[in-house]
């Protein structure tokens, strides 16, 4: 039990009781009787008073009933509450959802956030855990985890209220996906004791994960409950929330004119009525462009296949003359539950060529495809010019360098796409003979070199075997080994091809076009292109700056600034993302002339988060967890108030009769 | 079981016929007994009891030696001629025997369920009635009580009657009692005993709860030719107020004065009450004891039969 105004009603009874008192004693109200003589009573009375001088109040039944009135009132102005669910001994993990989603403020009646209706149930559950007083035995141990697109351990299992209490007082809101796994994993790793030297010793039995959240989570469909495992939802949130949010945006300079920008946008409504919404374009801050019409986005619809699919629409806006580098904005014009997803933004870099050098080119199938792209330059190198470039440093000043099955024993700085031979570098490494006949079994269609690549079709006559290390990344996997790696070395970016186009039927399949298009643009582009891609919360911003830059500093959209100190290599590593918009990162060119700046863009785009309606349930594997309603108050909480003073007018009552019958009797 | 009085009883509830304090019924089973004094008195005229007084009964008393004056007739001429010496002989001479009831009629007499003071005036009349059937002298006294007026009236009397056809005047007296005021005991006492008669036998009907002490009136009638019997009169509600719904805050009022006592009755003042009344009726049980007054304490609620006939015959009042 738990009082919410304790001093108050304490207050109250420390006056009334006493005047009460007092007022039995002024104020008796006694019947009248006549008797023969009071003498022999008087000599009674004093004889009693001597040992009892309040004999006066004994076995006063209207007095007792008065007494315990005032204490009835008493204790509810006190307004004690009891938990109404069951408390628990032992170990639990609150689990606290501090994605996107719980930022939507319909957490209560007063239009607070979900969040912040999760964090004050949790801490009075903490409370309800370490509920007994006194007396009441040893406390609960309880560990607290936040999580989003990562999880977090506020605290790790401790048995202090306040301990647990300020750790979910600090779990600040995000903008990321809500992603459980990482903190099951992580409240497994704490319940679960190795003890390499006991194997056969019994474990810990497992912790009660007890779970705050909407119950928008992107992996439930991962997720499986272990063995002896046990879980209760507490549901946060509203189901009749709307949500309108930007689903996609890009922006592209036409081949025909690098000058110019057009950007697309899609809008999607998880409602189950459409949505009509004005969706603005910005630049640089200011207002660019508003549809025409309001945009009407149809409602979402039930698929037997795809489950629930929310309605779309895309948004084109004409193409505008922006030579140089620009921040674009797609906004939703309006309220709706949340906020973070009615923005995207986007850094287009500013309109330029690309330089690049196609070492070995002996194969005309390379060199034609370069030469067909809109290039600022291509120059045709032997591997001897190249080498001889490489000794003079000016390798660097090409965005790209095609390597085709070139030797190069060690590969300078700079960024690079190979076929066939493997390029002396760390992290790659050739083995074997080659092998015949691959065909590929998995490809990583989400990476922008995979764009609009299908490699079905694609048959590999002569494969040469690699292996790849730290920071490679298998975009394309066969049989016999990885077809296409990049790997990333800080100064040196490379996306390597494991065969040569001429032993397979690559260079007679459109992806061939496609594949070497994508790896020229995402290499050429990258570090100052990176910003031009949007970033989700999460992740990390990883950038190179100019060498030489100094006092280098980053803001968030929320105005916070930190200093950040540079990597050997140059780069700079700032992470993870909390919250979406526009992040800065500004430093001191090594000539010491004025604050360069660069933005990063991060958006939410994801549409677990978009779909606001909080989920009656929570499906891990095959349990279905039926989610508990939380309100402002706190679910488990009863008031007992309404059954004092219940039993206040019961009494009242009860008095009152008994007052009357000995009105009447005096 | 009856509960706590709230006041005196209602007039209306009070004997209006003599009959009313004493039934033929009662009236035949009280024809065999008799007033018993412990002692022998001399009276105005001879009646039916035996006397100190040597007279001229037939029942011998003893002898006296003669002296100049004496009646030659008593003079016992056997004991003459035996030892040649005059002895006169003494005879008890029967007298009749002076019977008086006092009354307690104050307000502390007019409460009780039964009333003090009915019972009273009923036990009054059954031993008027003894006496008179027995032609005693009969004085029915009354102290407290309120004249025609309704003012306090003092002693009141009823004196020298005798044989039974003075019963019905006695009772009429009885019914003509008014019970109120202030008890007026030791004056009564004393104007009684100022006021003596011959000798005889003394009824004191009342509840003792004098608040100015009962001794001196006691003293003023003990030891003058009285043979004094003290009565006291209580009802059950005053022996056990528990039971008869005494409990919780009252205000208690005293009927005779007005008085009034705040008790908030519980268990320890019901036990002090009872040790006082104990401590109350022991000390005027050791006070008559002393002054060989005869005490008895009678319940209102007890039978009029059984006190009568048996009760105070065990007593030694009656025989």
């Amino acid at each position: 039990m738990s009082w919410l105004t304790p001093i108050f009603g304490g207050v109250v009874l420390g006056v009334a009781v006493p005047a009460l008192i007092a007022l039995y004693f002024l104020r008796l109200r006694r019947s009248s009787r006549p008797i023969p003589s009071t003498m022999l009573w008087k000599r009674a009375v004093e004889d009693v008073r001597a040992n009892a001088p309040f004999q006066r109040l004994r076995l006063n039944l209207l007095l007792l009933l008065q007494l315990i009135l005032l204490a009835l009132l008493g204790v509810a102005l006190m307004q004690p509450r009891i938990d109404a669910g069951a408390s628990r001994g032992g170990r639990t993990v609150i689990l606290l959802d501090r994605s996107a989603s719980m930022g939507v403020a319909d957490g209560d009646d007063d239009d607070r956030s979900r969040l912040e209706v999760a964090r004050d149930a949790a801490i009075e559950r903490i409370q309800a855990l370490h509920a007994g007083g006194l007396f009441g035995g040893g406390g609960a141990e309880i560990m607290v985890v936040a999580f989003a697109d990562d999880a977090a351990i506020m605290t790790p299992f401790t048995d202090s209220e306040a301990t647990a209490i300020a750790a979910v007082r600090s779990i600040e809101p995000t903008d990321g996906r809500s992603v459980i796994g990482p903190a099951l994993e992580l409240a497994r790793a704490y319940t679960t004791i190795v003890d390499p030297d006991a194997q056969t010793a019994p474990g810990e039995a497992p912790a009660a994960l007890e779970l705050w959240s909407d119950g928008r989570i992107a992996d439930l469909d991962g997720q499986v409950l272990r063995a002896g495992e046990s879980l209760e939802f507490h549901r946060v949130g509203r189901s009749d929330s709307r949500n309108v949010g930007i689903a996609a945006v890009a922006a592209e300079r036409p081949y025909d004119d690098p000058g110019r920008i057009q950007v697309f946008a899609a809008i999607e409504n998880d409602d189950d009525e459409p949505a009509v919404v004005d969706v603005q374009l910005g630049v640089d801050g200011g207002i660019r462009a508003v549809t025409p019409e309001p945009v009407e986005v149809p409602p979402a619809r039930n698929d037997p296949q795809a489950g629930r699919v929310p309605g779309r629409r895309q948004v084109a806006f004409p193409a505008f003359e922006q030579v140089r580098d620009a921040v674009i904005e797609v906004s939703i014009v309006g309220d709706d539950a949340l906020g973070c997803d009615d923005v995207a933004a986007l850094v287009v870099p500013p309109a330029r060529r690309l330089r690049v050098a196609l070492v070995g080119s002996e194969g005309f199938v390379l060199r034609s495809l370069l030469e067909g792209m809109p290039l600022d330059e291509l120059d045709l190198l032997t591997a001897e010019d190249f080498r001889t470039l490489a000794a003079s440093g000016a390798a660097a000043d090409y965005d790209v360098i095609v390597l085709h099955d070139v030797e190069v024993d060690d590969l300078p700085p700079g960024r690079y796409l190979s076929f066939g031979t493997v390029p002396t570098v760390e992290g790659l490494r050739s083995f074997g003979e080659p092998a015949e006949g691959s065909l590929v079994r998995r490809t990583r269609d989400d990476h922008p070199v995979l764009r609009f690549v299908n490699l079905d079709q694609l048959y590999v006559a002569r494969l040469r075997k690699i292996t790849t290390g730290a920071g490679t990344a298998v975009l394309v996997d066969s049989g016999d080994g990885p077809m296409v790696v990049e790997l990333d070395r800080g100064s040196i970016s490379l996306v390597h091809v494991a065969f040569d186009p001429l032993d397979s039927n690559w260079p007679y399949l459109r992806s061939f076009v496609n594949f070497i298009s994508n790896a020229i643009e995402h290499l050429g582009t990258r570090g100052d292109a990176l910003t031009s891609q949007g970033l989700a919360p999460g992740e990390a911003i990883v950038t190179r700056l100019d060498p030489g830059a100094t006092d280098i500093r980053i803001r968030t959209p929320d105005e916070v600034e930190e200093s950040l100190q540079p990597e050997p290599d140059g780069s700079i590593v700032w992470g993870p993302i909390r919250r979406t918009g526009l992040h800065e990162i500004s430093w001191i060119p090594a000539d010491r002339g004025p604050r360069a700046r660069r933005f990063v863009a991060v958006n939410q785009l994801a549409s677990d988060e978009r779909r606001v309606a909080v989920a009656d349930d929570v499906r891990f594997g095959v349990s279905t967890i039926r989610g508990q309603a939380t309100d402002a108050g706190g679910p488990r909480w009863r008031d007992l108030w309404p059954w004092l003073l219940a039993a206040f007018a019961g009494l009242s009552l009860l008095e009152w009769r008994w007052w009357q019958r000995q009105a009447g009797a005096g | 079981m009856s509960p706590f009085p709230d006041g005196p009883p209602p007039k209306s509830a009070r004997p209006t016929r003599v009959d009313e304090l004493i039934d033929g019924r009662l009236m035949a089973r009280l024809d065999h007994l008799d007033v018993v004094s412990r002692r022998i008195f001399s009276g105005r005229v001879q009646g039916e009891r035996r006397s100190k007084r040597r007279g001229q009964s037939v029942e011998f008393a003893d002898f006296r030696p003669y002296v100049a004056g004496d009646d030659l007739r008593f003079v016992d001429w056997n004991i003459y001629g035996r030892l040649d010496r005059l002895f006169l002989k003494i005879f008890l001479e029967e007298e009749d025997l002076s019977l008086i009831v006092a009354i307690d009629a104050s307000a502390s007499m007019d409460w009780g369920d039964p009333s003090k003071f009915e019972f009273t005036r009923r036990l009054a009349m059954a031993l008027g009635y003894i006496g008179l059937v027995n032609q005693n002298r009969v004085t029915l006294a009354a102290f407290g009580g309120l004249d025609a007026d309704g003012r306090p009236a003092g002693l009141q009397r009823l004196s020298n009657l005798r044989g039974r056809r003075r019963t019905h005047e006695a009772g009429r007296w009885l019914l003509d009692l008014e019970p109120g005021g202030p008890g007026g005991f030791t004056e009564a006492m004393k104007t009684i005993a100022l006021s003596r008669q011959g000798r005889g036998v003394m009824v004191v009907l009342s509840d003792f709860l004098l608040k100015d002490g009962y001794e001196t009136g006691l003293r003023y009638v003990a030891g003058r030719g009285y043979d004094v019997f003290a009565m006291q009169v209580l009802s059950p509600q005053e022996i056990d107020p528990l039971k008869h719904g005494m409990r919780g805050d009252l205000r208690l009022v005293d009927l005779e004065d007005g008085d009034e006592a705040e008790v908030t009755v519980n268990g320890a003042v019901l036990q002090g009450y009872r040790d006082r009344l104990d401590a109350w009726s022991g000390g005027l049980r050791d006070f008559c004891i002393r002054r060989s007054i005869m005490h008895s304490v009678v319940d209102t609620a007890t039978d009029m039969d059984t006190l009568l006939l048996d009760y105070l015959r065990r007593r030694g009042l009656l025989r």
